[in-house]
């Protein structure tokens, strides 16, 4: 390399003159020393020219995106980070392991036990009442194994009203032909829960909501619990059926959506949600909750509810909800995780494709109310159930 | 403490607390420090790689590297340097792919860009800013500037962008190319000689021809 050096200055010294970094003294000293070499001076000159126009240079602009882009990306992969170390509650740990295929088949069976007693409200039969009366003895003959056996058997192939007292063969068979128009149309709208129940070839959890109209709810629930555990024997032993609080406002008494009371218990769950608030969490076993005072130990704090509605119900609160953008959500389908980065935008995925779905807010309990207010404007139709869970990014005090 | 030291006490106070933050958890945290850093990481890379969606793509795997090794971020020097350090060697890191693709195409790899050509930095995407305060370059003048830039090695182009570019000091710079101090002010001149040489060739109209 050609040195504009003849001096023997060394590069820092040309440097300082150059960056105009030398101090008065040091400055007279050189150009005593080189000013009579006019090609040093004026190399460095260019030099000190070049420099002027390298810090002029416009600076490209990043593309304004960039840094949301980057966010999105990290916070995916922290979503899917932090399901690995704090799980949504899953309530199959709590239930028997050896649920097989069978519990698929079982809950199928439930789903068609609940639209007969729609039908059978729907067609008033005479003997609604006294088959939910509590000392009926259609009910204690649904409660008795062999006898109920027979008749969820039957309804597995071919339906039959849950009636006790015999109806006629003209109502019998008016009843299951309904019965079958009324699952059909069940099992198109809520492809949700079909596609847990019967699609998934492993241990699945069941949280069936059974949309009974009845004079006595409790009493229709009990009858498909008990038809059910009869049909399914061993297999189903640890069948529960979550009966759905009825909201108030909504006219069928039937689940709505986003209840958020949260439970009256001092006691968490530990490594999911510390802050259990929601309802319609299924019976959790007292002693693997924690103490509200032991929490700090776990990294997410948040709460728990459960959307409980239909397909586009659920929409309706999520857009809702995160209609003004303090909110990330992430829906994790069947092999396919994802993230919305905007909740208001049209691409929500159809609920079929919803496996769970993680609502990141920074203030969850800001936001209980919008989510109550989003319940209130729900309409009602079959319906679907979403876990849903709110971490809040700062620990809860 | 002057009233300049105090207020970069107070900046790297608060990056600190950030820093702590987005270590933590903290998405808006995050969103800070992303937006802090983007135009200062895309404006390095774009000097140092020359092409604007090349930059962009590079500067999209820094900041997200930088927000995923923050973990891995000791604090001993500061989160600036570490980034531009980070900057500086994933744009070097693809210089290195870049050139070696184009041998294996049967390029020229160490043939001279002329304005315009591939590699150079497209008008676009200095056109729309403002220009410079003390010199009004015309776009040939940038131009040349960018091309002779371009010609210099990696280290060249990060020492004269670093000090001209982003107007750091030596012991920062120091800091984030690993290089005692006497070595930057010594490499950085040998950077100035080889930038006006290259300046020179590119100015000369004969030269140019030649090159071509």
């Amino acid at each position: 390399m050609n040195r504009p050096n003849p001096h023997n200055f060394d590069d820092a010294t040309l440097l300082a003159y150059v960056e105009g970094t030398m101090t008065p003294n040091e400055s007279a000293a050189f150009a005593k020393a080189a000013g009579s070499d006019a090609r040093l001076m004026a190399s460095l000159r260019l030099m000190q020219f070049d420099r002027q126009r390298l810090a002029a240079l416009d600076e490209p602009q990043a593309p304004a995106t960039l840094a949301a882009d980057v966010l999105a990306q990290v916070e995916r992969s922290m979503l899917l980070e932090t399901d690995l170390v704090a799980p949504p509650i899953d309530m199959r740990k709590y239930r028997a392991t050896h649920w097989q295929r069978y519990a698929a088949a079982a809950g199928f069976v439930l789903l068609l036990t609940g639209g007969a007693f729609m039908l059978l409200n729907t067609l008033r039969f005479d003997s609604r009442d006294e088959v939910f009366a509590p000392d009926s003895a259609g009910r204690d003959e649904v409660k008795t194994p062999t006898a109920s056996e027979d008749g969820v058997g039957s309804l597995a192939s071919s339906p039959q009203p849950l009636v006790p007292s015999a109806p006629t063969e003209t109502e019998r068979e008016e009843a299951a032909s309904r019965f079958e128009m009324l699952v059909e149309a069940m099992t198109d709208r809520d492809e949700s829960a079909l596609a847990a129940a019967i699609d998934r070839e492993r241990p699945t959890d069941f949280d069936l909501y059974a949309n009974v109209s009845a004079s006595d709810p409790a009493a229709a629930y009990e009858v498909i619990v008990s038809r059910l555990r009869s049909a399914g024997g061993d297999l189903i032993a640890n069948a529960t059926i979550n009966p759905s609080p009825p909201l108030p406002g909504l006219d069928r008494g039937v689940p709505g959506i986003a209840d958020l009371d949260r439970l009256p218990s001092d006691r968490v769950m530990p490594a999911a949600d510390p802050l259990p608030d929601g309802i319609f969490t299924p019976p959790i076993v007292p002693d693997d909750r924690v103490p509200l005072a032991d929490q700090s130990r776990y990294a997410a704090r948040g709460f728990q509810f459960t959307i409980l509605g239909t397909p586009s119900d659920i929409l309706n609160v999520l857009r809702e909800l995160g209609a003004d953008r303090s909110m990330r959500i992430t829906w994790t389908g069947p092999g396919a995780p994802g993230v919305l980065v905007d909740l208001a935008a049209p691409n929500l995925p159809t609920h079929a494709a919803w496996d769970r779905i993680l609502l990141w807010w920074l203030d969850p309990a800001a936001r209980f109310d919008e989510a109550r207010l989003a319940a209130a404007q729900a309409s009602t139709e079959p319906y679907v159930r979403i876990p849903v869970r709110i971490i809040a990014s700062e620990p809860r005090r | 403490m002057n009233r300049a030291d105090q207020t970069q006490s107070d900046r790297n106070d608060e990056e600190s607390r950030l820093v702590a933050r987005a270590r933590a958890g903290d998405v808006a945290a995050m969103g800070v420090l992303l937006e802090a850093y983007r135009q200062r990481v895309f404006g390095l890379c774009s000097r140092m790689v020359g092409h604007r969606e090349d930059a962009a793509d590079l500067t999209q795997d820094i900041l997200t590297k930088m927000i995923t090794g923050l973990s891995g971020f000791d604090g001993r020097s500061s989160l600036s340097t570490w980034v531009y350090r980070l900057t500086l060697n994933t744009s070097i890191s693809h210089l290195r792919r870049r050139r070696t693709a184009r041998a294996a195409s049967g390029k020229i790899a160490n043939a001279i860009p002329g304005p315009g050509t591939g590699g150079s930095w497209p008008d676009s995407a200095v056109a729309s800013e403002p220009g410079g305060e003390q010199h009004v370059q015309t776009s040939e003048q940038r131009e040349l500037l960018l091309t002779a830039l371009d010609q210099l090695g990696d280290e060249a182009r990060a020492l004269l962008v670093l000090r001209d570019g982003r107007d750091l000091d030596y012991e920062t710079i120091s800091e984030i190319l690993d290089l005692p101090l006497g070595t930057v002010k010594s490499r950085l001149f040998r950077a100035r000689v080889a930038l006006r040489k290259a300046l020179a060739e590119l100015e000369r109209p004969a030269a140019r021809t030649t090159a071509q």
